[in-house]
Order: C-alpha cells, then structure tokens, then sequence
C-alpha cells in the first residue's frame, strides 16, 4: 500500500530528454532517497515532485489523487532546498511561521507549533535572529522546521547537506533520521553521497541517465546490484569483463582473461553470453600463496595500500596490468609496495551482473 | 589591482604626483566655479560700494552725519549707478526709486542734516527706509535668498512671509510635486521591467535588457524629441485618438503637465530600472519556490518574500530618480507649459533674459544644497543598513 | 491571474519604453513634413537637407571637435585620478573619491551658472575652449569610476606574478596593470565622448555663436518648429548612441564589468 505513486513520468527540454519513463512508489513513512551523480536527473524528479518543473507525461498519484497539475502550494510538501532558502528579512520566528501564516492559523496555534518545531530541532534560543546570523548547520535546522511546522505530508530534501562539512553532516544524518522516526512523515532525499543514502534511507533509488537504474534497501543494492552501474555507484568494487558457457559434464563456468570459475547462481548461469562479474573488496583477502579450498586466486603485486587501523585497503596490479582492490587483515603488518601476492575470493560471493 | 599599487608606503609620492595634477584641476575648474556661484548669491557689491560713507558713518550712529553721508554718497553716484540703486532699493519698498532719484539730484541743494532730509521729503523721517537702507549696503546681502524664498525680514527684525512675493517658493513646491510624481511614475514603471530582466526567461530578459540599455543610452534631448512629435497637436497620438473615435478633436498632449510627466518619466525609467535590477538579481530564485512549497500562492509570495527583498532597490532606484529630476531643465522646457517649468527653468531665465546672475545664482546654491543634503543623507542611510547588517 | 498580470505589466511598460523611439523614426523618412502617421511615400530627401544644410553641418562638426576634446581632457583627469587614488590608504581613497565623482551629482543647471559666471571673469568666455572644460568635468568621473572599477577588478596575483619574475615595479605597470586595464579607460573614453556629444543644459550657457554643438541646434529647432529634418537629426544622435553601446557592451565583455 504505497502512498505516492510516481507514474511513467518524462520530461524533456527542447530534444534533451531529463526523465525517461520514471516510475517510483513510496510508501507511506517511508526514508527514500534518489541517489545519482550530477546530471542523473535526480534533481529534475525533485523540481516535479515539488511542483516547479511541468513534467512532459506521467502521473504523480498521491493517496490515489492524481496531484500533477496542482502548483506548488496546494500540494503540501515541505521542502529543504539545498542552500536553504531561508528569507533574510524575517527573523528565525518568522521563518517557521511562514507556512503557518500563510495558512492563515490562529496566533496562538502558530506560537505553539513553532516552539515545538524549535524545540525538535534544539534552536529554542535562536528564535529571534535573522537567518544569516546563524552557521550552516543550523540554517540546516531552521529549513527543516520550516518544512516540517505545517506537517506536510511529503518531505522533500535536495542534497540537504551538501553545505556542511563532513563531522557536521554524520552528527545531522543521525538527527535527520531521529526525527524521521519520531514524526512517522514520508521523507525523500536528493543525494549524490552513497554513504549518505546508505546511512539514512529505508529504500534507495539509483538514478542514472535519468532513469531508475534500481530501487530496492540498501543491503539489497549492495549485495545483489542488477547493473554494473549500481554495482560501481553503490560501494567499492572489482568488475571482471568476460562470457559464460556451459561446458560439457561440468555446470555453467564464467571465463575471463584472468581467470576460470564455476557459476553458482543458476539464475544467472542460463543467459549465457557476455556478461560482467562483481567481487567486493571486503570478499577478497590477500595471501602470500594459494591454497586450494575451492577460492579463486589471482596472482598481483601490491601497488599501494591505506592503512586504517583495523584493517588495509589494497590496490593491486594483476598480470594483464588492471587493478583490483581488497581489504586485507593488517594485524601483523601491511604487505610492502611493489610485493608478490595472491588475491582470493570465493565463487559463491561474487556476483553476476547483466 | 597590484598588490605593489596597493601597498601606501612604498608610493605615496607617485600617488602625490598622480594625484597633484586632477586635485589641481577639479579645484580650479569645478570647485572654485561652484563656489563663485556661492559668493555671487551674497555679493553686494553692486549697492555695498555706493554706500562707502554711509557704511562708515552708520556705526557711530549720529543722525545728522548719517544723512550728511547718504547725500555725499548719493551725489558722489553718476545717474546710471543712482538709477540701478533706486531700482534695487525699490524692490524692497515701492516707492523707494523715486525717493532716492529725487534725493540724488537734488543732493547738492540739501541741506546736510537730518532736518535738511526731512523737509526736503518727509519720508526720510520714517525709520522703515533707513532701515532698509541698513540692510542693503553691507558687503554681502541675504537680498536674493529672501526674494527666492518669500521670507522678508520686517521692521522688527523678524521673518515674515510677504504676501505675494513667494512665486519662487511656489516654484520650487512645484519642482518637488512634478520631482515626487516622477519618481513615483518611474518606479511604477520600472519595476515590472526590472522583474522581467531578472526573473523573466532568457528571451523576455534579454529584450527588455536591451530595451532598457538603448533607452538609457539615446539622449534625454532625443528621447524629448520623441515625445514632442507624438503629442504635439496633429501629432500621432492624436491621429489614432481621432482615428479610433474617442475624441472627436486632437486633445492637448503636449505643453502642460501631462506632457511634462510622461517625457520625464520616460527620460529617467532607466535610472530607475537598473539599481532595481541590480537587487533583485541578488534574490535567489529558490527564495520564491521556498515560498511557494509553503503554502503560498504565486502573489502573496510576491508581497510577502520578494517585494520585502526588493525594497532597497526601489529606494536606490526612487533616490536616483528623485535627484536627478529635482535639476531638469529640457525635458520640462519642451514639452511643459509656463505652469510645469521647474527651478532650472527659471535659472537659466535669470542668466539669459535679465541677466541676474544674483537671484540665478542664490536658486542654483538652493537646488545644489537640496541635492547635496538628499544625497548625503541617502548615504547615511545606506550605510546605517549596511551597519546593521554588519552587526550579524 | 499572477500570469496575467507580470505579462500585462511587462508588456505595457515595455511598450512605453520602446515605442516612442520606434513609431518616430519612420517619420525620417516621410515625403510629407507633418510629422503624423499614415505616411504618404518613402524618401531620403529630409537627410540630404540636413547633411547640406550648414546650421546642421556646423553644429556636428562643432559636436564632434567640443566631444573628442573633452574626451580627451576627461580620460587624462579621470585615468590619472583613478590610477592615484588606487596608490592611497583607504580612508584617503574613500575621500578622494567623492571629489572626484561629485560633479555627477550637481545638477548641469547649476555647472552652467558656474562655469559661465566663472569662464567669464578670467576672459574664456564662451567657446570651443569653455565647453570642452565643462564637458570635461562631466566626463571625469565617469572615466575615473570606469577606470577604478576595472583596477579594482584586476587579479592582484597577476601582479606579484610579474614580479617574482624579477619585473620592477613601474615596468609591471606598464606591461600588465595598464594594458589590463586598458578597457576600462576605452570604455570610460567612450561614456566621456557620448555625454559630451549629447550634452544640451550647460552648452546653452557656454555656446556662442560660432560654437553651436548639435543638441543646441536640436533644442532650437524644437522650440521653433517641428519638421522632419529634426527627426533626421534625432535619428543620427540615437544611432551614435547605439554605436557607442555595443562598443562598449564589446569592452565589457572583454574587460573586467565596468559601471554599466
């Protein structure tokens, strides 16, 4: 039972085509977020969902309303814009009450509302300055408050903390998702920060070429991404080009230039063809030699590695010259530059893209 | 700009040379000119150096030796000079030329004491005379200005209002009216042009803006001109009223107020326009679409976060304007009847038809130290704002 | 409703802004000489009167002798200002630069009060010689804020580039402070030539004779009678002005922005 229910929505400026067929539901309380490099379109979906940009065709259906044709302020969204839009001429107060006035509440609801918001966002002392008078995360605060005083049935967040350096944004990440917990308000957020997305959302949608390249949790796009891109945008990894064919006596076997493994997903394993192979860095471990416990071994020199602690990223150099990345275990030390090494994985963790 | 150029200690001399020679000039050519025109307003000179002996005999105050001095002073005069007294003694009084004309030639024959002055005519008995004598045969004079504003000081030393005497305060009531009206014209008019250039698509931006450009840079002479061949009488305006039968005869476009108002409006929208536009592109356009996904319609997000946001422009706009308009001369000139002319008008009058380079010369430190005060204070003002900002 | 009523507006003001320059001109070329629509036939006549007419040949050629010398005078006194004030403290600068733009503010009326009050006593009179002055310190400033703008627009690492280069202190001004700025003093030369071309109010007061500009002749021939030569001259004047804002809408684009 969803919500909002984004129908084969297009959009095209002059022969440029921003939105091709986007489709999306969203359920009611859901943390959603449309995740996508720059010029993915994910903006373009945010301006329609808002009501600023005429969409091409295509349906925006909320609770079964077709709301598509209505301006931005009868569709009751908030929204956070990403530099906040905060008005400099009225005080913090006067900002939160905005939507409440415009309403045209009583004074004494509006006065309520607005402590509460404040209160949420912990500014209940700043409620007298001007916007500008504030810092970045706390401009953040009062955009939200604002978005949030006239409980909008929608959230929207366009790459809310794209202003904010990093600590601030983690410590706001977790508010942002405190809050969401507490209101139960459908929130989606416009991010390019896979990391963000992944930290906050409850389904990620990956927008690229303006298309929904896949939408579905987090866990479920980095475990089993359906395209190279999502596979590549969502996380680290190591791709591998090559062709699958059944061969006589054995099951389905994966062929690339650097290497021969059986195919475990039968799924998979019936388009045979040209086909891409998935290896995430932390399914990989670094030997000094190979074992035989069914693991696939590839032998690579050590290029470079970063040291955190716990463990190290490596970067390897394999024969054909490409390089493959894979956490290795650093508790007693860290293979040198330029090292002889062999990098395992297991066939049954990687993963088959189409 | 370099860093070197900006550094004060290693070429303050270059900057004292560079600088010597436009100081020098501005001093000789802008400065000292406007400061004539200063000293001119209050010059006396014309009436001061008859009275030379009266001047000096005043101060001990001796009845008798004062009016031996005024016939010396006055016989001394050759008829020429004793006629340009008379007149100028007579704008204070009526009835004071013949007085002095009379008392002139006759000054050898009069006998020189008090006495001798009154039974020659009884008026020089009133005080009112002597005293306005004393007023006017100083080295500098408050003459012009009381004649510009009306004011007159009366026997008692007081400032009255002469009745009648106040066409120049009604003139420059005038100036202010058309002045005001203009800046309101220009600014109701100018702002829809300003919000189409910032806000307006590419197409409707870019067409007003040059619009805007080409009408600011053709000439206010030319603009005028325009105007003058739309509205005249036969004109084209008045083709089409006629043509489109709404009048029955051409109507008077041109030579009253409409006229003046429409051309100046015309000549100064760009002034307006600009510094409008200049803040409103400092508006981002998120501002609006905030509104707008608050809750607000397309017009109270205008009133309510826009127009507050565009004040400032309107008021550097309506500032500009308003200066510049207070000093209009052709526009008005051209288009405007006797009734529309505005202060200019009559200072250029005063040079070029009576020379009187006194009244033209007190009108014009009037019209300057107006601008001078609304620019300072417009300066204040902006840096007021700009403090409490800097408060933040 | 909020459509209607940007586009109304946007359309009305645009409209009176516009239209009174485009629905004259046509009249330049009008056969008849009421100066009224609709018109009667197509012809260059009213421009070969005013190009061999010498009232009107006379007063141009007065223009552009009176324009380019106070251009020239305006582009020394406003560039050297310019230049000096950018070497001073701040406080210096701020002080200078009220005097040197003041004369932007004073009304023309009361510059020519002055200017004919005090040309006159020390024997310039009226002429060639007091217009061009007069002009020139209308144009100073506008050369000076011209200039400034674009000093001030300059990249102050060019500067110390060209000095860890081993440049002295003058040969950068030479070889990377003027030429960059160069713009900014044509575009101020050209803001200088056109207010002096167009000036009318002070050259009423200054003018003889023998020195009639072209606004003069203009104004005159307003008061006196309206015919289709004025509209030619108005023409002439406007196609200047254009002339004279797309060579600087160029220089701005080239340049650093300058005042407009």
């Amino acid at each position: 039972m969803s919500s909002l229910e984004i129908k084969n929505i297009c959009k095209h400026y002059g022969a440029f085509q921003a939105l091709h067929d986007v489709s999306l539901s969203i359920r009611k309380g859901e943390f959603v977020t449309l995740l996508g490099p720059s010029g993915s379109g994910k903006t373009t979906l945010l301006k329609i969902l808002a009501g600023f940009e005429p969409v091409s065709s295509g349906a925006i259906m909320m609770e079964g309303r077709d709301i598509i044709s209505l301006p931005p302020e009868k569709r009751n969204f908030g929204l956070v814009f990403q530099g906040y839009a905060l008005f400099p001429h009225m005080s913090v107060y006067d900002n939160i009450a905005y939507p409440l006035r415009v309403r045209r509440r009583p004074k004494a609801e509006i006065d309520e509302r607005v402590k509460a918001l404040l209160e949420l966002v912990q500014l209940g002392k700043y409620a007298g300055r001007k916007p500008q008078e504030l810092s970045g995360g706390q401009q953040q605060r009062v955009a939200l408050a604002r978005a949030l005083v006239f409980k909008p049935d929608l959230l929207l967040l366009d790459e809310p903390m794209s202003a904010l350096d990093k600590k601030l944004r983690h410590d706001l990440q977790e508010e942002l998702r405190d809050i969401h917990s507490t209101l139960g308000t459908t929130f989606i957020n416009v991010t390019h920060d896979q990391e963000e997305a992944m930290h906050m959302s409850d389904r990620i949608a990956v927008v690229n070429l303006g298309r929904i390249e896949a939408y579905d949790t987090a866990h479920a796009l980095y475990r089993k991404p359906k395209t190279r891109f999502v596979a590549e945008f969502v996380g680290k990894s190591n791709i591998f080009q090559g062709r699958i064919s059944s061969e006589p006596g054995n099951a389905c076997v994966f062929t690339s230039a650097n290497f021969k493994m059986p195919v475990i997903d039968p799924v998979a394993a019936m388009e045979a063809g040209n086909v891409s192979l998935m290896v995430r860095p932390e399914d990989a471990d670094i030997f000094t030699a190979p074992v035989t416990d069914g693991r696939v071994f590839l032998s690579a020199k050590v290029a470079s590695s970063t040291y955190s602690g716990d463990r190290a990223l490596y970067t390897l150099t394999l024969a054909d010259g490409t390089h493959f990345i894979a956490y290795g275990n650093a508790r007693s030390g860290v293979h040198a530059n330029g090292a002889d090494v062999f990098a395992g994985f297991a066939p049954e963790n990687t993963i088959l893209l189409g | 700009m370099s860093n070197a150029l900006r550094n004060p200690h290693g070429s303050r001399l270059a900057a004292l040379i560079l600088l010597s020679i436009p100081v020098a000039l501005y001093i000789l050519v802008f400065l000292t000119p406007l400061a004539s025109v200063v000293s001119l307003s209050l010059d006396n000179s014309a009436l001061g150096t008859g009275f030379a002996t009266l001047r000096a005999a005043t101060e001990d105050g001796d009845a008798d030796r004062r009016a031996q001095a005024l016939l010396t002073d006055l016989g001394a005069m050759e008829q020429k000079q004793l006629g340009e007294t008379a007149r100028m003694l007579n704008q204070e009084k009526t009835g004071f030329r013949s007085l002095i004309l009379k008392t002139g030639k006759e000054a050898d024959t009069i006998a020189p004491t008090m006495d001798g002055l009154v039974s020659f005519d009884k008026r020089w008995a009133d005080q009112e005379y002597w005293g306005i004598i004393d007023r006017n045969i100083g080295q500098i004079t408050w003459r012009h200005y009381q004649k510009a504003t009306g004011l007159k000081v009366d026997a008692n030393g007081d400032l009255t209002i002469s009745k009648g005497d106040d066409i120049y305060l009604r003139v420059m009531g005038r100036t202010l009216l058309i002045t005001l009206q203009v800046t309101i014209l220009t600014l109701l008019i100018g702002y829809p042009l300003a919000y189409g250039v910032t806000n307006g698509t590419r197409r409707v931006s870019g067409t007003i803006l040059a619009i805007v450009l080409l009408s600011f840079w053709t000439s206010v002479l030319v603009r005028t001109t325009a105007w003058v061949v739309l509205l005249q009488t036969n004109g084209l305006i008045n083709t089409l009223l006629v043509g489109l039968k709404l009048t029955s005869e051409p109507v008077q476009l041109i030579f009253n107020r409409f006229g003046t108002l429409v051309a100046m409006t015309h000549v100064l929208l760009p002034f307006a326009i600009l510094p409008m536009m200049n803040v409103m592109r400092t508006i981002p356009k998120s501002q609006s679409d905030a509104s707008r996904s608050l809750g607000a319609g397309p017009i109270e997000t205008f009133l309510r976060v826009y127009f507050p946001q565009s004040l400032r422009g309107v008021l550097v706009g309506g500032g500009t304007v308003f200066i510049l308009a207070l000093g209009f001369y052709v526009t008005p000139a051209l288009t405007g009847g006797p009734n529309d002319q505005m202060l200019a008008y009559f200072i250029a009058d005063f040079v070029n038809k009576t020379l009187n380079w006194g009244m033209a010369s007190a009108l014009s430190v009037m019209l300057l130290s107006t601008v001078v005060l609304l620019v300072a204070a417009a300066r204040i003002g902006q840096w007021m704002m700009s403090n409490r900002k800097g408060i933040a | 409703m909020s459509r209607v009523i940007y586009w109304g507006s946007v359309c009305f003001c645009t409209g009176f802004m516009i239209l009174p320059l485009v629905l004259v001109w046509p009249l330049a070329f009008n056969t008849s000489s009421f100066l009224t629509y609709p018109m009667e036939g197509f012809t260059l006549d009213w421009f070969r009167k005013v190009l061999t007419e010498p009232t009107w040949t006379n007063a141009l050629l007065n223009s552009t002798k009176v324009a380019i010398g106070s251009m020239i005078f305006a582009v020394l006194i406003g560039g050297l200002a310019a230049i000096g004030v950018m070497l001073t403290r701040r406080g210096t600068q701020m002080v200078l630069s009220v005097l040197f733009v003041s004369p932007i503010v004073v009304p023309t009326v009361v510059l020519g009060v002055a200017f004919a009050y005090a040309f006159g006593r020390v024997g310039i009179g009226g002429g060639y010689i007091a217009l061009m002055l007069a002009h020139s310190i209308l144009g100073a400033p506008l050369v000076f804020l011209s200039v400034i703008t674009s000093l001030r627009g300059l990249d102050p690492n060019l500067d110390l580039a060209g000095a860890s280069m081993g440049a002295s202190r003058i040969y950068r001004f030479a070889t990377i402070t003027l030429p960059l700025a160069a713009p900014g003093f044509a575009a101020g030369a050209l803001f200088a030539f056109i207010t002096s071309f167009d000036e009318v109010v002070m050259a009423l007061f200054l003018a003889d004779p023998g020195s009639t500009t072209l606004p003069i002749a203009l104004f005159a021939g307003l008061r006196d009678r309206l015919e289709p030569s004025i509209v030619v001259v108005a023409l002439l004047l406007s196609l200047m002005s254009l002339v004279v804002l797309v060579l600087i809408n160029r220089l701005q684009k080239r340049g650093t922005k300058t005042v407009l």
